[in-house]
């Protein structure tokens, strides 16, 4: 990454509720994001990604506030900002792409209506028929297949595959900087998902939108990410380079996802390593690492004491060398697993 | 959950504080019960007893609300009226839900025929306003203490049946109760011990807002003249015997309704605390 | 579309069935005989005989059902056993005066409930809200021809600005029939008001919560925009089906206001009709006040099916 990065997280924390019944699902997050780049964040669910998304965009549900950190996108600081600069930049220069487009898109609107109505919004100085031809020329580079029918069509007369494909296109005929899609392929069969993510990468190409890829499902990582951030507990645990991380895992988490998928076109181990027990409940973080009570890692070596008392992480929550007292490839074990 | 489901998953604020509902609604409830239990006894007149010197007396401090048309202690009247009124409410409330609980429970369960069967029977119900379905029950029996109970207890029941029924389709399929199944507990078992519990909290807050319908129905059938009879005094009757010389004695008319609307509004709000306490997905509105 | 109106008018059918099955069945369950129980024990042998004719009471119940229905479709309702009168003549003349009051009831108690619940749901948790579920509260406990009874008190005898009481057909006196018209209607639309205000707010809240919302602000849509092109167009369907099905509280509120007001409705032959057991004219009336409510409703969801595109597949 050269220069100014178009989106810099650091330390970022988000709360909801009080006194004794204050949780912290976001607790010291920090990534960057560069031109032209796609970064996925991968986590198991409930580890706080969908709400690191939101705080970016200000829309945290009722109740949630950002206590720390800092965001600045594009060279502006988003933390403070008020909600009318937010509500210029989000659906102009920040997208979101919600999950299931299915549920998200408004079902009694036409889907050339949504198109309309945020080109109104974005682009006051488009006449109708400009509005019509610019949401038609989304709908293409979504690669919809009848645009001028899709215009026309409810939501729910578009398959799963059609609707994220609007929602793809109601994100991008705006030509933001920064896509957020939050896993937008969980709702979709297999075959669809696939489409999808190679629609994102072309995307990225032809439009040099910058993306943020949110998944629990580190396969999809592999193929479309240029940058990986691993999230555990409200934490980056290990970030890097996509290639990289998932070809070494250096944190034992990240491992035991990669673990848990057979690698691609290789042969599946014998025994596929999932991650057993839960993750620690918001409300009350375990002290130390969040991980030990399910680290395999842990365990191997003799459940050291540091991974008990002290936080493996960084200040900053990059997590640049992993957030472990014991790094995979620092261990004497490692060549053992290998 | 996507970004999107998050925000739809939460569209409850910060908790507001509920102190000053159970306050509110168990200090009118508990003011009144007082009312109904002491009343009499500290008034000291009977409630029928005849005073045809102190006809249409105002609230002085021998009749503290004043008394009616035949001189009787409209005080003592309303005390009593009001013990007549809720326990014709609660029987009613019983009544419906002897018949509700067991049914929802059997449609919502079983399904097939016999729900189909019975939801449109309910449906039926609904097409009739229950007031109606109320009168055409006392028009059968003519009208009475008793009558009224049964009255509203039969007009009550499907609406209570229905909730009960969705809301046992609601938890029949979920997991808990599929382990239940798989380990191999039996019908009667798997409602009793899975499903019930899992509805009380529903069955608590909706048995205690239909008690707040039941004593404002009482009080109309009453007031058309189709409730308790004189010279018994329930609150419905009361209304009905001030509409003769409301123009003329309007006092009596203003403050017979005073009761009714206390006790159903500390109704009401002990509904809102039970659903909050109880059932906080309710609550959410 | 044409579909979907269908489909609704044929779902109409079997409750107009049972409905029919149910006020027919009505007269049949009197304890007793039912010919004794109509007219007492001590009565003329002549007036006896021709009221066993007249019911059928000597053949199987499904042909006396089918030559009732048939009756009854023809508009024959049979006889009042209080004013000898056919009972569908009586009813045409009090048809109008109670729709009328219920069309009245129904515009007053919207235009209270619908800003107020809109209002309320819109800035939930505000002190408006607060300020507007609290008055809900105290309204769904206050009974309606009490606030009836105060209003009259207030509005007619202190005040004198309406009249108290009565009648006069509109196409006799259209102003004079307004403005007696006011109270009752306006007794009404507050007893309904506070159920129509809360389906309003928890509408409008429930809407808030759904994923388009949160959607349609992740795209920078103006508050106003997202208000109105997402959760009212959302909302304002299953709204209207859910005021429809309050047309029993309405229908309810109107026979007591009818009472109060003497106002010279359908309402008012229900007290007298169970006092007289006018059995003919109780069944008349349950199953007239039946049909508005299902007309009512199927007009409902054919109009929850013509702005809610999801509906029509239903
Ligand atoms: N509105 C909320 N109020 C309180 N806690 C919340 C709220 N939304 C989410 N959380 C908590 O934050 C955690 C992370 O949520 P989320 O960001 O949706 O996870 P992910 O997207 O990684 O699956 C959840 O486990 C949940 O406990
Ligand atoms: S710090 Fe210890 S417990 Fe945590 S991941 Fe590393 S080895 Fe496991
Ligand atoms: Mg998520």
């Amino acid at each position: 990454m050269t220069g100014q990065p178009l989106l810099s997280v650091r330390d970022l924390a988000v709360e909801f509720g009080h006194g004794a019944a204050t949780s912290r699902p976001v607790d010291g997050v920090g990534f960057e994001v560069g031109e032209r780049e796609i970064v996925g964040i991968v986590g198991e669910s409930g580890c706080g990604k969908s709400l690191t998304l939101l705080a970016l965009l200000g829309l945290l549900p009722a109740g949630g506030r950002v206590v720390n950190g800092a965001i600045t996108f594009a060279g502006r600081d988003l933390r403070g900002a008020d909600q009318s600069v937010l509500r210029s930049l989000r659906g102009r220069q920040v997208a979101l792409i919600p999950s299931d487009a299915g549920a998200a898109l408004n079902p009694v609107a036409r889907v050339g209506k949504q198109l309309r109505l945020s080109l109104r919004t974005h682009h006051p100085e488009l006449n109708a028929q400009q509005r019509r031809g610019r949401a038609l020329d989304a709908l293409r580079r979504a690669r919809l297949a009848r645009p001028e029918q899709a215009l026309a069509a409810y939501p729910h007369e578009l398959s799963g595959g059609m609707q994220q494909r609007s929602a793809i296109a109601l994100g991008l005929q705006n030509e933001p900087q920064l896509l957020l899609a939050d896993e937008p392929t969980t709702a979709l069969d297999v075959s669809i998902q696939a489409e999808i993510l190679k629609l994102l990468v072309q995307l990225r190409d032809e439009l040099g939108t910058a993306i943020v890829f949110v998944t629990h499902d580190i396969s999809t990582v592999r193929e479309i990410c240029d940058r990986v951030v691993v999230m555990y507990a409200g934490q980056v645990v290990e970030q890097g380079d996509a290639d990289e991380v998932l070809a070494a895992p250096r944190h034992p988490y990240t491992a035991a996802l990669l673990g848990s998928v057979p690698p691609l076109g290789g042969v599946p181990p014998e025994q596929l390593e999932t991650v057993s027990g839960m993750p620690p409940d918001p409300a009350a973080w375990p002290g130390g690492c969040r991980f030990q009570a399910r680290c395999r890692h842990f365990t191997e070596l003799g459940e050291p004491d540091e991974c008990t008392s002290t936080w493996p992480g960084s200040a900053d929550g990059l997590a640049l060398s992993a957030a472990c007292h014991f790094p995979l490839d620092d261990s004497p074990l490692e060549e053992v697993r290998r | 959950m996507s970004a999107v489901a998050v925000v739809a998953a939460t569209t409850d604020g910060p908790r507001v504080k509920r102190g000053w509902k159970v306050i509110v609604g168990g200090g009118l409830l508990g003011f009144l019960a007082l009312f109904m239990l002491v009343g009499p006894l500290i008034s000291g007149y009977d409630p029928n007893a005849t005073d045809l010197d102190a006809r249409f007396a105002g609230p002085s401090a021998q009749h503290w609300l004043g008394t009616d048309d035949l001189g009787r202690d409209l005080f003592t009247r309303m005390a009593v009226g009001g013990r007549m009124t809720m326990l014709i409410a609660l029987g009613a409330v019983a009544l419906a839900s002897a018949i509700a609980i067991p049914l929802g429970l059997l449609t919502g369960y079983l399904g097939g025929w016999v729900d189909l069967a019975v939801m449109r029977v309910v449906d039926l119900f609904f097409a009739i306003p229950t007031l109606l379905v109320a009168i055409g029950i006392v028009g059968l029996f003519g009208p009475s203490f008793s009558t009224t109970l049964l009255a509203l207890g039969l007009a009550f029941w499907p609406f209570y049946a229905r909730l009960v029924r969705s809301a046992v389709v609601g938890v029949r399929d979920l997991a808990y109760t599929d382990a239940a199944r798989v380990i191999g507990a039996g019908r009667w078992r798997i409602i009793r011990k899975e499903i019930l519990p899992a509805l009380l909290p529903l069955l608590i807050v909706q048995t205690t807002v239909l008690l707040g319908f039941a004593v404002l129905d009482e009080a109309g059938l009453g007031f058309l003249g189709l409730g308790v009879q004189p010279p018994d005094a329930s609150w419905g009757s009361l209304l009905a015997q001030s509409r003769g010389f409301v123009l003329s004695h309007p006092w009596i008319g203003v403050i017979a309704g005073v009761p009714i609307l206390l006790v159903v509004l500390g109704i009401n709000i002990m509904a809102d605390v039970l659903r909050d306490r109880l059932d906080p997905q309710g609550a959410s509105t | 579309m044409v579909q979907y109106i269908a489909r609704r008018l044929l779902l109409a059918v079997p409750l107009l069935f049972g409905l029919s099955i149910l006020a027919f069945a009505y007269v049949r369950v009197i304890p007793g005989d039912p010919v004794t129980a109509m007219l007492g024990v001590n009565s003329d042998p002549e007036l006896v005989a021709r009221l066993r004719d007249q019911l059928g009471l000597d053949e199987p119940w499904y042909q006396q059902y089918l030559s009732w229905l048939g009756n009854v479709l023809t508009g024959d309702f049979g006889l009042s056993y209080r004013s000898r009168m056919p009972v569908s003549d009586i009813l045409v003349d009090r048809i109008p005066a109670t729709l009328e009051l219920a069309l009245g009831g129904l515009l007053v108690g919207l235009l209270i409930a619908i800003p107020a619940g809109l209002y309320a749901g819109f800035r939930r948790g505000s002190r408006a809200d607060n300020v507007i579920t609290g008055a809900t509260l105290v309204g769904l406990a206050t009974p309606g021809f009490w606030l009836g009874t105060l209003l009259m008190l207030l509005l007619a005898l202190q005040l004198g600005w309406l009249p108290s009481q009565g009648y006069v057909p509109f196409d006799v006196d259209p102003a004079q029939n307004l403005r007696l018209l006011v109270l009752p209607a306006l007794t009404l639309g507050l007893a309904i008001a506070p159920y129509l205000a809360r389906l309003t707010r928890t509408a409008v809240v429930e809407t808030g919560g759904e994923p388009s919302v949160a959607y349609a602000r992740a795209q920078g849509l103006p508050e106003r925009t997202v208000a109105r092109t997402v959760v009212l167009r959302i909302s304002i369907p299953s709204l209207i089906v859910a005021v429809a099905l309050t047309v029993g509280f309405l229908l309810a509120g109107s026979i007591i206001v009818e009472e109060l007001f003497n106002w010279p409705g359908m309402g008012r032959l229900v007290a007298a009709g169970v006092s007289e057991r006018d059995y003919p004219m109780i069944q008349a009336l349950m199953l007239i006040y039946g049909v508005i409510f299902i007309v009512v409703n199927v007009i409902a969801e054919v109009l929850q099916g013509l702005m809610d595109p999801r509906v029509r597949l239903t």
